[in-house]
Formats: structure tokens, sequence, C-alpha cells
């Protein structure tokens, strides 16, 4: 099994300007300037030397567009994932990863960015790749419906409670609460807010959905060598894959297994290709698009399986400093914000530099997630030493 | 039927022109006799060029099913709250089709058996044709 990328490559800077829906106070490609140079200047190197751009999930902005702002000397991989959903996330680093291991770049810069005055709502750019006559004509016209669809199964065949969602929830806004970048910073998040909020289309509530903010979010990377050269603790990436196995996909909802996010082979070339298991993964951050996807892509990477998902899925179980299984530390795409999930990236590189508002003590190696239930899926494992 | 113009349309042309003219047809592959969809123009699995349609009974098990009550933009000719199931076909290869369902919601469940009638879904100003589920 390839591992050629293996420690080969490193987050050297991250940078992330949120702010609410709709409350950005520049253009979207005035947040994302803004976000790469922040990046840049977070690992001390210069903005003009980035050579290399990835984004993913229809992001609007073209990296040639972006050089006379960043003063780009040259530009040498312009490139984003297939896909509308944030299926792609973990794609786009390693993308970014093959380039610089390759020798293609020396300084590639993963990105997202989203304002909603310039490129409209997210669900509605997600669906425009998926929604045709036969989701329509059966009044299925959403992510928040194919997904709520999909959740049912999952309670129904595998026993599932909402009171195990309701875990999940509980630790993304505990751990959001003690984030300062959070949406839900400060806030006492009360369960039977979430208990009553109204539906969306059973079994998904209000608060069972991701709802988007304006902002960006980009994450420099460069060769390990060269990151240990720069400001910040390098976090190494360990393997990350993308992609798709027979039987899921594009199916109009006939996938072989119809309770899993699409994860399976994501997680074996994970595995294969870092000698890892699940059990060494020390903390996750989880793309949870809903609630349930999230639950189901632990499942797809073996953190969980159904059968254990009612023991495992508990409050103290899910929250740093003292869980075993600690997730979404910033508070997730939940209870953090949701810039098509760049956030849970940028605090994987936080969480193993030290910097989280919810450090897990000793955490050397992050999981992340992407797009649980898209056609296509990608994980991503990082590190803070090369095993 | 056309089948010149279905053709050289969308795979999935020949399902569209069945059920406007109030019939389930679906695709199964004369080669390896495997059900295949969403339709395909070639079987993936054999190798064979423009798998047969077929006609199916609108008969069916209850997969999954979801009651969506957020006014989603679109769906105002159907009004909320409404079921959308998701039901199996046993004479075709337990391949899955969408539907919105009429029946008693109280009897929502899974394996529920299920028979459909072709309808009309209004989306927007287009009328789009459909299957209903109700109990069997
Ligand atoms: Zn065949």
């Amino acid at each position: 099994m390839a591992n050629g990328l293996m420690g080969k490559v490193a987050a050297a800077g991250v940078g992330v300007l949120q702010y609410k829906r709709a409350g950005a106070p520049y253009g979207e490609r005035g947040v994302l300037t803004r976000a790469i140079v922040a990046a840049c200047e977070d690992a001390g190197l210069d903005p003009a030397d980035v050579d290399g751009f990835v984004s993913y999930g229809d992001d609007h902005n073209q990296p040639d567009r972006l050089m006379p702002e960043l003063g780009t000397k040259e530009l040498r991989l312009s490139t984003a994932v297939w896909g509308g959903g944030g299926g792609g996330l973990l794609g786009a680093f390693e993308l970014a990863a093959m380039a610089i291991a390759t020798g293609q770049c020396k300084a590639v810069v993963v990105y997202r960015a989203l304002v909603q005055g310039n490129s409209g709502r997210l669900s509605t750019a997600v669906m425009a790749h998926h929604v045709n006559n036969h989701f329509i004509a059966a009044g299925m016209m959403s992510p928040a419906q194919i997904c709520a669809m999909r959740a049912m199964r999952m309670a129904l065949q595998h026993n599932l409670p909402q009171e195990s969602i309701e875990q999940l929830v509980l630790a993304d806004y505990y751990h959001g609460s003690r984030n300062p970048e959070a949406v839900s910073y400060g806030q006492q998040f009360d369960i039977e807010t979430y208990r009553n909020a109204r539906w969306i289309a059973e079994p998904l509530r209000l608060f069972d959905c991701s709802r988007e903010n304006d902002g960006a979010g980009a994450i420099l990377l460069v060769s390990a060598e060269h990151a240990r050269d720069l400001k910040q603790k390098p976090v190494y990436l360990l393997a990350a894959a993308i992609g798709a196995e027979k039987g899921w996909g594009d199916l109009l909802e006939n996938d072989d297994d119809y309770t899993s996010t699409g994860f399976e082979p994501i997680a074996r070339r994970l595995w294969e290709s870092t000698g890892l298991g699940p059990k060494d993964i020390d903390v996750t951050q989880l793309y949870e698009n809903f609630t349930y996807q999230g639950v189901s892509s632990l499942v797809g990477h073996g953190l969980i399986s159904w059968e254990s998902a009612v023991e495992d899925l508990k409050f103290d179980n899910l929250i740093a400093p003292s869980g075993k299984l600690p997730l979404n530390t910033s508070g997730g795409n939940l209870a953090q914000g949701f810039i098509h999930g760049i956030n849970i990236a940028i605090e994987a590189v936080r969480q193993l530099r030290g910097q989280s508002a919810n450090p897990v003590p000793d955490a050397k190696t992050c999981l992340v997630c992407g797009g649980p239930g898209s056609p296509i899926n990608s994980s991503a494992i990082f590190a803070n030493q090369i095993p | 039927m056309d089948y010149e113009a279905l053709r050289t349309g969308p795979a999935d042309a020949p399902y569209w022109q069945a059920l406007s003219e109030g019939r389930l047809e679906m695709q199964k592959c004369q080669g390896c006799g495997k059900w295949t969809w969403p339709a395909v123009s070639r079987c993936g699995e054999c190798g064979t060029w423009e798998p047969e349609w077929h006609a199916v009974e609108l008969k069916g098990k209850l997969f999954s099913w979801t009651r969506t009550w957020h006014p989603f933009a679109g769906t105002e000719g159907i009004g909320t709250p409404y079921v959308t199931v998701l039901a199996t076909l046993p004479q075709a290869g337990d391949r899955r089709l969408l539907g919105l369902y009429e029946g008693n919601e109280s009897l929502l469940a899974l394996d529920l058996p299920l028979v459909g009638r072709i309808a009309t879904t209004r989306f927007g100003d287009q009328d789009i044709p459909a299957i209903r589920w109700l109990p069997a």
C-alpha cells in the first residue's frame, strides 16, 4: 500500500475569519484573501511565495484572481476537488500534499470561502449537483431531506436512540461554549431547546442541521522539512484519502449500505497507509452536516460500531480533556461555525499544536472526516510527530 | 414511444416516458440479468450496451421514510408536512424508488408492504410524473 505521503508534508499556518451569515464586512474574495494572509503570517511565510491553491465544494474563488492581492510570484497548482459537498475537504489536502511531496509545489494553501451575498446558500449549491426529477417528484429538495431519509433508516435498522444523538450535540455545544471563536461561545446550551426545536425533516430537528456562516478558512501546507524552519510547531499530514467504492455514490438512494456514510474504503486506506488503527486516534474532528451522519462516520472509521453506539456516545466520553473519544473540540460544525467544514481541519491543526480551546492532553493524532454521506467522501490523519 | 429520441437522451429517458404514459418501467441487463438503477447506457457488470427496459408492477416494501416539515423552496405545490418514502421493489431486484406517501402515517414502519399509483408532482410551474405509495 502506498504510503508516499506519510509525514512528508505539514500544516505550517492557519487562518480563519468567521462572521454571522450575511454578516461579512468584505466581499468573499476580501474575506478569503485575509484568511490566506493570516495563515501565511501564522507560519511566517510571505504570501507571495504560495505557489499552489486547492479548494473543494464549489468554491467560487479561482486562484488566478487571488494573485494580484497576494502578490503571487508563480502559480503552479490551481485546482479543486469534484463534487459539491464537504466530501472534498480532505481530498483537497491529499492533492496539496501530493503536489508538495512530488516537488511540483513548495507552498500550497487549502481554502474555502463562503459569503452568502456573493455565493448564495450552500444547500442550494450542494443540491444543484444531486437533485433531479427523481428527487423532486418525491418532494426531496435539499441535503437535509436526503440525510433525514438516511438517518431514519439508521435509527430504525440499528435501534439508534435519539438520546445517543443528543450526546454528540451536547459535546459540540460544550466545546463551542468554551471556544472564544465559536458562534456558541459563552452560551449555556439548553437540551430542551434542542428537543423542542422545529422539525426540518424527521428525524432531524433544527439543531441537528449545521447552518452556514459567512467566512473563510485557509491552511498553509509545506514540506515537513520546510515546516520545521517556520514559526509554528509542524502538524504533519500522515495520510489523506478521498473516493468511493462500488455500490456507493450518486445512486438515487440505491447505495448498498444505506446507513453508511461512504467512509469504509477511505478509512481502510488511511489505516493501511499509516499502519495506524482506530485505537491510535487521540481526537477526532467530525464533519457533522447532520447529527446522524456524524455518528455514521464514526462507525465508518471503526471508532465505534452500531452495536456499541449507545455505550460509546456518552457526553462524558466525547469531551476534552477526560473523554476517551473526544470529538469536535472547537464545537464542530454545529456549535463552532460552518464554513463548509474548513473549520474542523483548522481545529485539528490547533489541537495538535496545543492551541485548542479544549485541549486533549498529550494528543498526538487527529482524525478529520469530511462530508458524511456525500457521493464522494474524504478523511485525513494529522499528527504532531511522525510515528 | 419515440425510441430513437429516447436512445439519444439521458439514460433514464425511457423511465420518464413510461411514467408519463402511466407505466413503471425499469432497466434490466439482458447480458447478466442485473437490474441496473440508476439507469445506465452500459452495464458496468458485464459490459452490455443499452440494457433493456421492462414493465414492473408498482409493488414495494418500505425501506425508509421522512416527514418534511420545513417548506423548502419548490415544494409549495405539495404543502407541508408531507411524507416521502423510499421503497424497495422486489420485482426489480430490490432496487429502490422514492415517492410521496399518501396512506395512514401511523403505519409507517420498515418493510411495510406498499402499492403505488402514478400521479404528478407540482414543482414550480411544472408537473413531474411521480409515484405515490400507499399501504398494500
Ligand atoms: Zn450486465
